[in-house]
């Protein structure tokens, strides 16, 4: 009896200090607040009502940021009139980028720079806080396509599923995204302004 | 001779180029797109550093997904 009780308190109090970095990534998928908030709340209610099922695993980061993906998915789904994207006039992805990185002569604006073999100091905390940073910085439709892909890992039908956009669309809007976020790093990491 | 060298369409533009490299990040290319690729990148200048790039992006992504679940 007094060890469960323990146990729960441990597990109590470790919640609390792990809320923080819930809602962080919880708002940085949902890009909305109250839902973050929602689902965060959702995560640690699971995790007090089962304290058991986190029992024989070594990470309780690893086990709540499992419910929370879960949660989440079923935060865009109780919510999928407001999730969907607008329809598009399918815009080719030579078009976009057209008007994002290349001129109308199919020649680079701006070409690419050399980031280096950089691989070592992107395992830094301050490097992951600067590509938070970019992707927060993605509009907020294209922020939860891009992050439905690179971190809830959701297969491109899931998603195309999820956003109610055609896999042409889909694949426009993630390449999109991943030259906005190469240019955010371009200009805030790799410090060629 | 021209006719050959138009049914074989090696010849891409760094747009072209580009488009075939972001589709790489999501799943592998057909072999013509492929071999196309592979002989841009090694004329251009300035792509071979933009595949770089993605490459950066793709490993820095995915330590990132490693580090949220520590």
């Amino acid at each position: 009896m007094s060890i469960v009780a323990v146990n729960t308190e441990n597990l109590t109090n470790a919640l609390v200090e792990h809320r923080t970095y819930l809602l962080r990534y919880a708002k940085l998928q949902l890009r909305n607040d109250a839902w973050a908030e929602d689902v965060v709340s959702e995560v640690l209610i699971a995790a007090l009502e089962k304290p058991e099922a986190f029992e024989g695993r070594s990470q309780i980061k690893t086990w709540l940021v499992g419910i929370l993906k879960f949660k989440i998915l079923d935060k865009f789904r109780q919510n999928a009139r407001e999730v969907a994207l607008p329809e598009s006039d399918e815009t080719s992805d030579s078009d976009m980028l057209e008007g994002l990185i290349f001129k109308a002569d199919g020649h680079f604006a701006t070409p690419p720079t050399d980031w280096g073999n950089p691989e070592a100091g992107l395992q830094q905390k301050e490097f992951f806080v600067v590509m938070e940073a970019c992707m927060e910085k993605l509009p907020a439709q294209l922020g939860r396509l891009f992050l439905m892909r690179e971190w809830l890992e959701l297969p491109s039908e899931d998603i195309c599923k999820e956003l109610k956009i055609t896999s042409t669309n889909f694949y426009v809007q993630l390449h999109r995204a991943r030259l906005k976020l190469r240019e955010c790093l371009d200009l805030n990491w790799f410090g060629n302004k | 001779m021209s006719s050959l060298k138009s049914a074989i369409p090696l010849h891409r533009t760094c747009k072209q180029a580009t488009h075939l490299m972001l589709s790489a990040q999501d799943g592998p290319l057909n072999w013509r797109d492929k071999s196309a690729l592979k002989i841009h990148l090694w004329m251009c200048k300035n792509c071979p550093r933009f595949e770089r790039q993605l490459h950066v992006m793709h490993h820095a992504l995915s330590d990132w997904r490693n580090e949220i679940k520590k």
